[in-house]
C-alpha cells in the first residue's frame, strides 16, 4: 500500500463531521456508546489473516472511514489515519463504547466469530448503509483473497478505483434548503423500566426470518414491512405498559430513522438519514393492531417527502450554523450536548426500529453468504432498539437491550409466530 | 433443531435455553451438543476515564493562584501574613472536594477523619491570625467541629444500609437535635450568649416534635394505612 493513497486521491488532509455527526462524539459516554454494528454471516469460516489483509486493501477506497478524531477549538474534525486496522475475535458484549485513542485510532472495530465478519463503527463516521457498504466491500475482498471471483456492483464498490467526491460530501449542507425549520417533539414517552444490567453490556437478541414470508402477511394488510415491524413493535409497547397499571398512560414513539439517499441524489458515505417518530397515544382509548397498523402507515406516509426532510436538515443545519453555537469552545459544547441530550433525547421516544432495507451484492457473491444482521447501538433508556436488515431470503430483526428482561423481544416474536411466520433465535445471553 | 415449547420460536443448536422466556429446551433426541454458542463468553470493558487523573488536573489549577499569592506576599509585604488565607482555604477546599477522587477506593470514615481535622486547621488559622485569643477555639470551635463530623460519620455508619424514607427523615432529624442540643449547652455554659442558645433551642424543639410525629408514623401501621388513605392526591 502506498503511504500517501488519500492524500494522492483526495488533498484534503482534515474533514469537517457532517451535520449528523457533530452530536455523537459530545454524547459518547460509558452509558451511550451510539455504535451501530453490522455483521454478516458466511458460508464457511473466518481467517482473521485474510481478513486483516483484504481490510487494509479497502480502507484506502473509504477516506471517510479511515480516520482518527481530533479536538479542534471550536469543533471535532477527522484526519487521516494511516495506522494499521486491528482485526479482532469476536466479544460477548457488542456495541461497547468506543474510546478514541485505542484501537489505533480508528473509530470503527472489525471482529470475527466461527463464520461472522462485525463491523462495529461509530456513528458519527457514517450511518447504516455506509456500514454496509464497507463492511460487503471488505467481505467481497476477502472472498477475492481466497481465490473466489467476486465482480464489483451493488454495495460492493471497486478499491482500485480512486474514492468519489460525492462520497465525502455531507449532503445534509447540500440539500437544507428548506426556508421552514421543522419542529422537534419534545413530549416525555413511554419506557421500559427495570432492573438495568452493568454498564457496557447489553442483550442482542437476533431473529431470522423469511422475506417472503413477511412480505405476503404485510402485502395483505396493504403496508410495507418497515410499517408492519414498527406497529408490532409499537403494540408490543401499548400492552407492556398496559400491565404495569399506571394512572396515566404516556404516549408510545417509535424512531424510524429513513435512507435520504432514496428520495435524494445522493452518494454520500456518511451520514444522510434522518428519523421520524410515529406516535400513538394510549390514552385514547384501546387500539386494535388493525388500528395502529392504519395509524403507522398513513403517519409514515404522510410525512415521508422530500419537502419535509429537507425542513428537518434545515433545523439541524441552522442549530450548526447558529453564530453563537458556533462561538461556543468545544469543551462547553460538549457539556451542554450531554446535558440535553441526557433531558432530552431518547426521553422523547420509546424505541427505535431502523431498517436498513435489501443489501444488494453481486449475485457471484450471495453464494457465499448467509445472512447479514444490523444492530442499532443500545439506549440509554430505551429497552429494545430494533435493527431490520434482509438478504436474499433471510431478513434478520435484532433487538439491543439494556434491561435484564426480554419482555419486548418476547412478545414480539411471539406475536409474528402466531401470524405464522417462522423465526429463529440467537443470543448472547448467558443462559 | 429446537424449537422453544412457550414462544415457538426456533432456536440455535447451542442454546439450551429459550433467550426470549428462559424455558429449558429439552430434546431427547439431540443430547449431545458440541455447537458452540452464537457469541463468545469473553467480554471486554473499556476503562472508565479515571476520576483521579481529573482531581489531579484540578488540584494543579488550584495549586498556581496559592504559590502566585505567597510569592507576591513573601516579596512586598513580608511583615503581613495575607497569604495564609488564601492558602487555609485552597487546603480546605481541596480536602473537601477533591482528596475524596483521589482515592482508589472511596473510604468514607478516613474522609470525614481528614475533614474534620483540616476544617478545624482553618478555623485555627483564623482564630490565630485574626481574633483575640480569648480561647473560643479550644472550648467552642473543636467541640462543635468534632461533634458535627462524628454525627456526619454515626449516619455513614447507619446508611451502609438503605434504609425507607421514614427511617432516613428519622435519622437526618435525630442527629439535627443531636448537633443543636450539643451546641445549645455548650454556648450555653461556655459562652453565656442567651441570644443562640435560644436559636439552637428553637431548632431543637421543633424537630423533636416532628422526630416523634415520624416514630409514631414508622411505629404504627395502621396509622400510616389511615394517613394514606386521607391525604392521598
Amino acid at each position: 500500500m502506498k503511504k500517501n493513497t488519500l492524500t494522492q486521491n483526495d488533498n484534503r488532509t482534515w474533514f469537517k463531521l457532517d451535520n449528523a455527526a457533530k452530536i455523537f462524539p459530545g454524547q459518547n459516554s460509558a452509558t451511550w456508546s451510539n455504535i451501530i454494528r453490522t455483521s454478516v454471516n458466511l458460508k464457511e469460516n473466518i481467517d482473521p489473516e485474510i481478513l486483516s489483509a483484504a481490510l487494509k486493501r479497502c480502507l484506502p477506497r473509504f477516506p471517510a472511514i479511515a480516520v482518527q478524531i481530533k479536538r479542534g477549538f471550536f469543533w471535532y474534525y477527522f484526519e487521516p489515519n494511516r495506522k494499521e486496522p486491528i482485526v479482532k475475535p469476536d466479544i460477548n458484549n457488542p456495541c461497547v463504547r468506543i474510546k478514541y485513542n485505542e484501537n489505533n485510532r480508528f473509530l470503527f472495530r472489525i471482529f470475527y466469530y466461527k463464520n461472522r465478519i462485525s463491523l462495529e463503527a461509530f456513528h458519527a463516521l457514517t450511518d447504516g448503509y455506509g456500514c454496509a457498504v464497507f463492511l460487503s466491500t471488505v467481505t467481497a475482498e476477502y472472498l477475492r483473497i481466497k481465490g473466489y471471483d467476486i465482480p464489483c456492483g451493488g454495495m460492493v464498490l471497486d478499491i482500485n478505483e480512486p474514492p468519489k467526491a460525492s462520497e465525502l460530501e455531507d449532503s445534509f449542507a447540500k440539500y437544507a434548503t428548506s426556508k421552514v425549520k421543522a419542529k422537534r417533539p419534545a413530549l416525555p414517552t413511554y419506557h421500559r423500566t427495570g432492573e438495568k444490567l452493568p454498564k457496557h453490556i447489553s442483550i442482542m437478541t437476533s431473529g431470522y426470518i423469511p422475506v417472503e414470508k413477511i412480505k405476503s402477511i404485510s402485502k395483505s394488510h396493504g403496508v410495507t414491512i418497515t410499517e408492519y415491524l414498527a406497529s408490532v413493535l409499537v403494540m408490543v409497547h401499548i400492552k407492556l405498559q398496559k400491565e404495569e397499571n399506571l394512572r396515566k398512560q404516556k404516549e408510545v414513539s417509535i424512531q424510524i430513522p429513513v435512507n435520504c439517499r432514496n428520495l435524494f441524489d445522493s452518494g454520500t458515505l456518511r451520514n444522510f438519514s434522518v428519523c421520524y417518530s410515529v406516535r400513538i397515544d394510549p390514552n385514547l382509548g384501546e387500539y386494535t393492531f388493525e388500528e395502529i397498523l392504519r395509524q403507522v402507515s398513513l403517519y409514515l406516509r404522510y410525512t415521508n417527502n422530500k419537502k419535509h426532510l429537507q425542513s428537518m436538515f434545515a433545523a439541524n443545519m441552522g442549530l450548526e450554523k447558529n453564530p453563537i453555537m458556533r462561538i461556543i469552545p468545544l469543551i462547553i459544547k460538549d457539556l451542554a450536548i450531554g446535558i440535553s441530550f441526557s433531558l432530552t433525547a431518547e426521553h422523547t421516544t420509546t424505541s427505535l426500529l431502523t431498517n436498513l432495507g435489501k443489501i444488494c451484492v453481486p449475485e457471484k457473491m450471495a453464494d457465499y453468504i448467509d445472512s447479514y444482521i444490523f444492530m442499532p447501538s443500545p439506549g440509554k433508556v430505551n429497552g429494545g432498539r430494533v435493527g431490520v436488515v434482509s438478504f436474499g431470503n433471510t431478513m434478520t430483526v435484532t433487538f439491543t437491550n439494556i434491561y435484564n428482561n426480554t419482555a419486548i423481544e418476547r412478545d414480539f416474536f411471539r406475536f409474528l409466530v402466531k401470524q405464522g411466520i417462522p423465526v429463529k433465535i440467537e443470543s448472547n445471553r448467558n443462559l | 433443531m429446537s424449537y422453544c415449547v412457550n414462544c415457538g420460536v426456533e432456536l440455535s443448536d447451542s442454546a439450551k435455553k429459550c433467550p426470549l422466556c428462559d424455558t429449558p429446551v429439552i430434546n431427547p433426541n439431540a443430547l449431545n451438543k458440541d455447537e458452540s454458542p452464537a457469541f463468545p463468553k469473553n467480554f471486554e470493558i473499556p476503562k472508565a476515564s479515571r476520576k483521579s487523573y481529573i482531581a489531579f488536573i484540578i488540584s494543579l489549577i488550584l495549586l498556581l493562584p496559592n504559590i502566585v499569592c505567597v510569592i507576591t506576599n513573601l516579596l512586598m509585604t513580608p511583615h503581613l501574613l495575607w497569604s495564609v488565607y488564601v492558602v487555609s482555604s485552597s487546603v480546605l477546599i481541596w480536602f473537601l472536594f477533591i482528596f475524596p477522587f483521589l482515592m482508589k477506593k472511596s473510604r468514607p470514615y478516613l474522609t470525614i477523619t481528614a475533614d474534620a481535622v483540616v476544617t478545624a486547621v482553618f478555623i485555627f488559622v483564623f482564630y490565630y491570625y485574626n481574633s483575640p485569643r480569648t480561647g473560643w477555639f479550644w472550648t467552642v470551635a473543636v467541640p462543635i467541629d468534632a461533634a458535627a463530623f462524628i454525627t456526619i460519620g454515626l449516619l455513614i455508619f447507619y446508611f451502609r444500609k438503605k434504609r425507607s424514607l421514614l427511617k432516613s427523615i428519622i435519622a437526618y432529624l435525630t442527629a439535627l437535635i443531636f448537633i443543636n442540643i450539643f451546641i445549645c449547652l455548650l454556648v450555653f455554659f461556655v459562652l453565656d450568649s442567651v441570644l443562640i442558645t435560644y436559636f439552637t433551642a428553637i431548632i431543637a424543639i421543633s424537630c423533636i416534635i416532628m422526630l416523634v410525629f415520624f416514630i409514631v408514623v414508622e411505629r404504627n401501621y395502621r396509622l400510616r394505612a389511615w394517613l394514606s388513605r386521607k391525604f392521598f392526591f
